[in-house]
């Protein structure tokens, strides 16, 4: 009788770590494939970056099994030849709030404001839960 | 989502994805053979799983329009066969093919799945083509799959062309 594979904890984990991979590969191929248009080569990002044309190629094909592990570094040097600025965040699956490394971001309403108060739209926290991160600019 | 009076169902991907770019739609009974619900399957998968959620996500899917067997590639459309594609699994083996036609841009509806042997000759591969012609009829009457020339008519979002030098 085989074993029955769950999706549980270990195997969201294999499938979470193939996203994430995925999610860096997909995001730079998309970079390339737009700069292809206009001349640029993969062979000059294998240049810019040090590396074999085969080992860059390689790196933006195959299953999410087969794809590269980067480390943060090569994510920061890839990030460095192509000449993008990455933007980090993070949003909790059980409450939505979004992090950014400089912390949670606020949204910002449209609401009727008391006319003492300074004019422009409010930030209002979207995790309203938690009272360190009731801050306004009025 | 229950779709065509429950005979499609939408697949979704494991965690949700922001801003989904791709439909992926199934029988119930591929549905839970991808689940592990049929006696005799081998998933669920986690790469399979991934493979799922990078086209209905819109990630990086490397698509062959003009026939190029080669193990990197996600999605090919058969070569000599009526518009019928298939969305390739490497896990579990031997590797499963997903068989189907796409509605729409974006928009994949797969009918059959067989593991790469049942099909791994030209006769095997226009049968179970035939068959998939003919489930499409069943469940979507007279609709007729989109017939067109480039990936960017079928797909959105990332891609790499299996069919493309890629210096």
């Amino acid at each position: 009788m085989p074993i029955k594979i769950k999706r549980d904890k270990r195997y969201m984990r294999e499938y979470d770590r193939a996203m994430m991979r995925s999610a860096f590969v997909s995001l730079f191929w998309s970079v390339v494939s737009e700069r292809r248009k206009r001349g640029f080569k993969l062979q000059d990002l294998a240049k810019a970056l040090s590396k074999d044309k085969s080992t860059v190629s390689r790196w933006f094909s195959g299953q999410p099994d087969a794809q590269p592990n980067w480390t943060l570094n090569t994510v920061s040097d890839i990030a460095n030849a192509l000449d993008l600025d990455l933007h980090i965040e993070a949003q909790d699956r059980i409450t939505k709030v979004t992090y950014t490394p400089s912390g949670p971001v606020h949204v910002r309403v449209n609401e009727p404001r008391d006319l003492t108060e300074s004019r422009g739209p409010r930030l209002v926290p979207m995790y309203k839960e938690d009272p360190t991160t009731l801050t306004s600019t009025g | 989502m229950a779709i065509k009076g429950g005979r499609l169902i939408e697949r979704q991907p494991l965690r949700p994805m922001g801003n989904p770019r791709r439909r992926l739609l199934l029988t119930p009974q591929i549905a839970d053979f991808l689940d592990g619900q049929v006696e005799g399957s081998d998933f669920p998968r986690w790469p399979a799983d991934a493979v799922v959620s990078r086209y209905i996500g819109g990630y990086i899917i490397c698509v062959s329009l003009q026939g190029k067997s080669a193990s990197y590639i996600d999605l090919e459309r058969l070569q000599g066969v009526d518009e019928v594609w298939t969305l390739c699994f490497r896990s579990p083996k031997p590797g499963w093919r997903l068989l189907g036609r796409f509605a729409a841009r974006d928009q994949f509806i797969g009918l059959r799945l067989y593991n790469r042997f049942e099909i791994n000759t030209r006769p095997k591969y226009e049968a179970a083509a035939a068959q998939v012609i003919a489930d499409w009829h069943g469940v979507l009457g007279s609709d007729e799959p989109i017939r067109k020339s480039t990936i960017d008519d079928y797909l959105s979002g990332t891609i790499r062309n299996a069919n493309q030098d890629q210096t």
